[in-house]
């Protein structure tokens, strides 16, 4: 499986790495180790009817992919994924 | 064609003028500058504020809110003696108050796709000032159309997110958070927000209106700062424009309408259930033209305000009126019984047609 380098905001990183490399052939196996990271917020991750909320971004180098297949972008060896969350207060 | 300073500006505005950031010329800029606060709630208040204290010419304040007492705690625009006034009349006041020298105009109005582009129209920037998406989506759209500058920003428990949106040049909210919903989306009334952030967001909103103002680049054009207080640290992340977006990516694929219901549950004032109806357009109503008209026994009026009133009805139903339509009815038992009322004093006591 691909190692890549995934880049997270403390509000989803805690005190934890915010910078770590994992193994992920699609973005579907990051939002997979972002819910093991994460139990406490994975009815927040995936909606009741299993897809990713609309929340959450995966930048793949830089370009969205909800903008390349979605939770199917396919990822590679030295891939920089950043998870970049809506915030919706104000 | 701007005129001279006053003494007193010029007193007013003198670190500004001294630092390098700004100067006489910026000053200048900053007077013949237009802008719209979309939003005077978190972040929208100190906004306003500063760009009122800077000097900025003419500002836009646009919400649809009653100041309400769990504001207080990080709006400071508002004390308790404005609650239940509309914001933006308490706003506008307390602006004028503090710079005498520019304008400030109060648009007590919904934003949604209905409204949005008389709303920011004929502005140099819009700010964001609001508390959810779907009003955000609006905006973002209408800026487009329009050609204006969009500073995004929103805030939640103790973080922050803002960035410089140039139509056309760099990636619209859409690009960045496509086909968001406030679905799912923890709200300051659920989760909290730590004013002080509040106040780092809003500061850097601001930073950036006076950049495009002044002609200097925006620092967020393209960047996403996402800010913790709680470890005090920030990261920019860059964000691209796409060719697919729905609004600005030229495939002409953006279909949505973005509409807020005629009617909607508020926060419950005095344990009464509350709700506000949305007229669907833009309303001018002349207040003291309805007043004339209510001379039933059955409304008592309670307040009169700049920008709206309250009607008491029967013993437990309050019925505020804004000039732009908009009504916020206490004490009835659910939203049909709200529209119902509405609908019975627009078009049978006030004679308005409501279209809704």
């Amino acid at each position: 499986m691909p190692k890549v380098k995934l880049v997270l905001p403390s509000i989803l990183a805690c005190s934890g790495d915010k910078v770590r490399e994992i193994e992920a052939s699609t973005i579907r196996d990051v939002v997979e180790y972002l819910c093991s990271l994460r139990p406490d917020i994975k009815s927040r991750i995936i909606s009741h009817d299993g897809e990713i909320n609309t929340f959450l971004n995966f930048y793949v180098n830089g370009v969205n992919a909800y903008f390349i297949k979605g939770v199917e972008t396919e990822l590679k060896d030295g891939d920089e994924v950043s998870v970049i969350p809506a915030l919706g207060g104000g | 064609m701007v005129e001279e300073f006053t003494d007193k500006e010029f007193e007013m505005y003198s670190r500004q003028i001294v630092l390098s950031a700004i100067g006489y010329q910026g000053q200048e800029k900053l007077k013949k500058g237009r802008v719209a606060v979309v939003g005077v709630g978190g972040l929208g208040s100190p906004v306003a504020t500063l760009l009122t204290a800077m000097g900025v010419g003419y500002i836009r304040i646009i919400d649809r809110d009653i100041v309400e007492v769990s504001n207080l705690h990080r709006q400071h625009l508002y004390t308790f003696k404005d609650v239940g006034y509309p914001k933006v009349e308490v706003a506008a006041k307390r602006l004028r108050e503090l710079n005498p020298y520019i304008e400030v105009e109060p648009f007590p109005i919904f934003i949604d796709d209905s409204t949005v582009l008389e709303a920011v129209r004929d502005v140099d920037v819009v700010v964001d000032g609001l508390d959810n998406f779907k009003a955000r989506r609006a905006v973002n759209k209408a800026c487009y159309k329009l050609s204006i500058p969009y500073i995004y920003a929103s805030a939640i428990e103790t973080y922050g997110s803002t960035t410089t949106i140039i139509p056309g040049v760099g990636p619209c909210l859409e690009c960045i958070f496509p086909n968001v919903s406030d679905e799912g989306l923890p709200t300051c009334s659920t989760v909290g927000v730590h004013p002080s952030v509040l106040q780092i967001i809003s500061g850097i909103e601001v930073y950036e209106v006076v950049n495009i103002l002044t002609g200097k680049s925006p620092r967020l054009l393209g960047k996403l700062l996402i800010y913790d207080l709680r470890e005090l640290t920030s990261s920019l992340v860059d964000v691209t424009k796409s060719k697919y977006c729905s609004v600005c990516g030229g495939l002409g694929v953006e279909k949505e309408e973005v509409r807020y219901p005629v009617v909607e549950e508020v926060c419950a004032r005095g344990g009464l259930a509350t709700f506000m109806v949305n007229p669907g357009r833009i309303i001018r109503l002349n207040l003291e033209e309805l007043l004339s008209r209510l001379n039933s026994p059955k409304y008592k009026l309670i307040t009169r305000s700049q920008l709206g009133m309250t009607l008491q009805i029967d013993s437990k139903i309050k019925f505020s009126l804004l000039h732009s339509g908009i009504a916020v009815i206490e004490g009835v038992e659910s939203g049909e019984e709200a529209l119902r009322i509405y609908r019975d004093i627009m078009e049978n006591v006030i004679k308005i047609e409501t279209e809704i």
